[in-house]
């Protein structure tokens, strides 16, 4: 019996040790000044259970207890992980640590100007800019063309082209779907094009250099390069 | 034989136990997020392993002893992944190095030196 009393000996010392380190770790989770120490903190609190679970596991003889011990450690690093990715899709806090100041400024206002050029440039620009000042006056003369000559739509496409009026193409390729049924699509290529003509000028050769080359999409990318000359 | 046995699980509680409290120990003492993760993610970790060792050991049957050592290797495995995973993530973020802190190999832009 002596070998079973060593091991409830050294059971007894472990759960003490274990449970002086856990508090420990608790209390630097508590403590933690930034939130990356707290989850660090967490993790190490699942290792210390999983510890105190091969214990209690030693103490009654129940070995079922290293599959708990398994299954915890699976679930902790799962955490783990989510904790990183929501660490690193969160941006630094101010008053979460002494230093950040530094590099804080850099990187929260670095974002928001793209964000701000990226997402209501284009709602405000499409609705405002291009079909109030552009198209519309353009409209008039292909609904004309339309109605006098309904009998291609292709053919007036190509002419459209040849004319290089912008939103006459537009006009057409709409047209030309509403007949066919492709009216969503057709209206919503030009609407494409047409944004980023008014918001961002730079980006703008690049995206007509491809529709050019194709068939289908040369209607609605056309305009967009004539427009932005 | 049976003294045997429980001699060395004793052992392995004894230095996992140990492991822990070091790793307990460093993860208050140290200045840095990044150096309290290199206590807790490797001492640790450790500990915690070595004790699933002990309880495979105690057992002395082979299917619980193979049991213990894939929690062992698995545990063993993932926390190196996830505490680098973390690491990188806070790094990314912003979260500062110490003061002491020499190098750091990371550092995208010169302005910090």
């Amino acid at each position: 019996m002596t070998g079973q009393s060593i091991t409830q000996f050294a059971v007894h010392a472990g759960l003490i040790v274990l449970g002086i380190s856990f508090l420990l770790t608790a209390w630097r989770v508590i403590k933690g000044p930034t939130l990356p120490d707290r989850v660090i903190a967490l993790d190490m609190l699942v290792g210390i259970v999983m510890g105190f679970i091969a214990l209690i596991a030693i103490r009654t003889g129940y070995t079922l207890y290293i599959d708990i011990a398994i299954s915890l450690g699976l679930v902790g690093f799962l955490a783990t992980v989510a904790f990183a990715r929501f660490i690193l899709s969160r941006k630094l806090r101010g008053g979460e640590d002494g230093s950040p100041p530094d590099p804080r400024p850099q990187s929260l206002p670095q974002p928001l100007p793209q964000a701000t050029l990226a997402e209501p440039a284009p709602l405000a620009s499409a609705p405002l800019g291009d079909p109030a000042a552009e198209p519309a006056p353009a409209r008039p003369v292909l609904r004309k063309a339309d109605q006098t000559k309904a009998s291609a739509a292709k053919v007036k496409i190509a002419k459209a082209k040849a004319a290089g009026k912008a939103a006459v193409v537009a006009e057409t390729a709409a047209a030309e779907g509403a007949r066919k049924g492709r009216k969503p699509e057709a209206a919503a290529k030009p609407a494409r094009t047409v944004k980023p003509a008014a918001t961002a000028t730079p980006a703008q050769p690049v995206q007509p250099a491809k529709p050019a080359k194709a068939v289908k999409p040369a209607r609605p990318a056309k305009p967009a390069k004539k427009e932005t000359p | 034989m049976e003294i045997l046995l429980a001699l060395v699980t004793a052992a392995l509680i004894f230095v996992g136990a140990i492991f822990v409290l070091a790793a307990a120990l460093g993860i208050n003492r140290f200045p840095d997020l990044y150096s309290r993760m290199h206590a807790a993610s490797k001492a640790g970790t450790v500990g915690s392993a070595l004790m699933l060792i002990a309880v495979g050991i105690h057992a002395a049957d082979i299917a619980i002893l193979a049991r213990s050592l894939a929690g062992f290797f698995f545990f063993v495995l993932t926390a190196p992944v996830s505490a680098h995973l973390l690491a990188k993530a806070a790094h990314d973020t912003g979260y500062p190095l110490s003061d002491i802190s020499v190098q750091d190999d990371m550092r995208k832009d010169e302005e910090k030196v």
